[in-house]
């Protein structure tokens, strides 16, 4: 691999970290919190990649000649006088980097060729909704106030609200949530709107899932992102927090586009 | 003296003679793009697409933390003296592993820019027990990935100190450890990494470009493994295991190894597997910044293979160990 290509590795990581991080394409991969980190490393990346391509082409036909002369020599490495074994000598890691590097384009063609989109039924089905450690809290908050006729939602606050909350806040309040359609499985359901927990990465993604009934007609396309307005379906007896999935009445269900950022992330 | 035998001198000859390298990838990016549409639906099993968005996922995530390392990396090599490592780290172990250890909460970030930085420690001269303790101790208790453990264990302070006194127990263990049997020659590879130039920045650019490849091309094969595992071995087949005794531990320790989850983010996956008992779950959070899957390739890549085939299982079962110890007597 000549410094040349090994530059233009750097400089491809380093542009396809720029371009997912400017759209909101790395949000499929990462949580929001890493946009910046992913911009400035990114940059960097460029910079570093740049400014050695640029010696690389200016410097290349001297050095070549240099190299040619000396390339069996045991250089005296910079600033090493006294290495431990005394047989100091340099890489060459300009001329020739190491093979593993080659590796680096299959993220950037991955990014390039495969359809970007994030975690969806077939990861949920691997995983199944587990129960998550949430907060014990004595008292839940009062919920926001409803507005065109239902409360607007986050997934783990209806679970967390579902399962946990004596008051049982939610009886009885139309709520409204996005989510993705998953299939019910051996459910008695129609769908299971699901959603991702996402703490850095995809890689740590757990699902969230609530089974929605009695939706009119046939349930919405698999992976499709939907909009459900619903009420909660109260326990008969004693909450079963084993399996994390409450139950629904749906009363509309409707198409929309998958959100921006397609995970939450706890405390959101 | 080097013999003429080295590799470097068979790659320069092929760079030479062989195949225009440059040209060729620009080709294959330019047909990438130019032909997406029909390689879009070859992608078009599920099992494909969660493949790659959890292979995209861990090299986009470790990308900001492998940078810094590779900046720190160039920095070490750069401007720090090379004789000054070994003089101001005391010469026993016995001091200067645990010192190691203890500077490794300085560093915020997860493991995969850890592993450069304590390669480069070692190039500079740093006694090899000392770096190994700071790579185990740095993703492991620094401030980020302690505050993260709080978050994820709301209202149970003790996982956040058992976390910590065992991975810093596990860092001076192995660094001890090390001293008294790891082989010196081991060290011989990242001590050869040492990247000349005529200037200080020429040295810092020319280490941290060489680094990002080489650590970056490693960071690939670990992707690679661990989003083959999660694609092909469904999470919950572990409810079928769940438990508390000995297999539990087993299961936790073997699943830090495969699932490589970032040390800032581990935490909250293991406060999900509520199944498993408390101290197996330590376990997972000591091995995990200790020996995953990336992290060994990753070590292979710096530090060589039968480096990495000696030092992986050490720092396994030290964390093992160290973790039911302090887990015995804290949770």
């Amino acid at each position: 691999m000549t410094r040349e290509v090994q530059s233009l590795l750097v400089l491809m990581v380093g542009v396809v970290t720029l371009r997912l991080a400017a759209t909101d394409a790395y949000l499929n991969y990462v949580k929001s919190g890493m946009r910046p980190w992913l911009l400035i490393s990114g940059a960097l990346l460029v910079l570093l990649a740049v400014a050695l391509l640029w010696r690389a082409l200016i410097g290349s036909r001297e050095e070549r000649h240099a190299d040619d002369h000396a390339g069996l020599r045991a250089a005296p490495a910079h600033g090493e006088p006294e290495a431990p074994d005394g047989e100091a000598h340099h890489d060459h890691d300009h001329s020739n980097g190491p093979k593993v590097a080659w590796l680096l384009l299959l993220p950037v063609l991955a990014v390039f060729v495969v359809p970007i989109d994030p975690l969806g039924s077939f990861a949920a089905a691997r995983q199944g909704a587990r129960p998550l450690e949430l907060e014990q809290k004595a008292q839940y908050p009062p919920l926001p106030r409803p507005s065109g006729g239902a409360v607007d939602l986050p997934m783990l606050e209806f679970i967390d609200r579902a399962f946990y909350d004596t008051e049982q806040s939610l009886r009885g309040v139309p709520v409204r949530m996005v989510g993705f359609v998953a299939p019910a499985g051996d459910r008695d359901a129609d769908f299971l709107l699901s959603r991702f927990i996402v703490s850095c990465c995809a890689a740590d993604a757990m699902p969230v899932q609530i089974a929605v009934r009695g939706v009119d007609g046939a349930p919405p396309p698999v992976d499709s992102w939907v909009e459900v307005v619903g009420e909660w379906e109260p326990w008969d007896g004693e909450p079963d927090a084993s399996d994390f999935v409450p139950n629904l009445t749906a009363r509309r269900v409707t198409p929309v586009e998958q959100p921006a950022d397609p995970y939450a992330t706890f405390g959101s | 003296m080097q013999t003429p035998t080295r590799p470097e001198t068979s790659t320069r000859r092929r760079a030479i003679s062989g195949l225009p390298t440059a040209e060729l990838v620009g080709l294959l990016l330019v047909a990438a793009v130019l032909f997406r549409d029909r390689l879009q639906p070859l992608f078009s099993d599920p099992a494909v697409r969660n493949w790659v968005t959890i292979f995209v996922a861990i090299t986009i995530q470790a990308l900001p933390f492998l940078v810094l390392g590779v900046v720190i990396s160039g920095a070490i090599a750069a401007f720090v003296p090379p004789s000054w490592l070994a003089r101001v780290l005391p010469a026993n172990p016995v001091l200067s592993v645990p010192m190691a250890s203890a500077a490794g909460m300085a560093l915020p970030g997860c493991e995969c820019g850890s592993v450069p930085i304590a390669g480069r420690l070692v190039a500079r001269g740093a006694p090899a027990p000392a770096a190994m303790a700071f790579l185990l101790a740095a993703p492991a208790i620094n401030p980020v990935v302690l505050v993260a453990t709080a978050v994820a264990f709301p209202g149970r302070p003790q996982v956040v100190a058992a976390r910590f006194l065992a991975s810093f127990l596990t860092a001076v263990l192995v660094g001890l450890i090390w001293a008294k049997v790891g082989p010196d020659a081991l060290m011989d590879r990242a001590r050869r990494r040492v990247v000349a130039a005529d200037s200080r920045w020429g040295t810092f650019a020319g280490t941290a470009h060489h680094d990002f490849l080489h650590a970056g091309g490693f960071l690939v094969v670990g992707g690679i493994t661990a989003a083959t595992l999660q694609t092909v071995v469904p999470r919950s087949v572990l409810d079928t295991i769940a438990g508390s005794g000995i297999l539990a531990v087993a299961t936790m320790a073997v699943l830090a190894v495969v699932l490589a989850i970032c040390s800032e983010a581990d935490a909250f996956v293991a406060a999900s597997m509520w199944q498993f008992s408390l101290t197996s779950r330590l376990v997972f959070l000591v091995v995990g910044p200790a020996v995953d899957i990336k992290l060994v390739a990753l070590q292979a890549g710096v530090f060589g293979r039968s480096f990495a085939l000696r030092f992986a299982p050490l720092a396994f079962f030290v964390a093992v160990a160290s973790a039911l110890a302090v887990g015995w007597v804290l949770l």
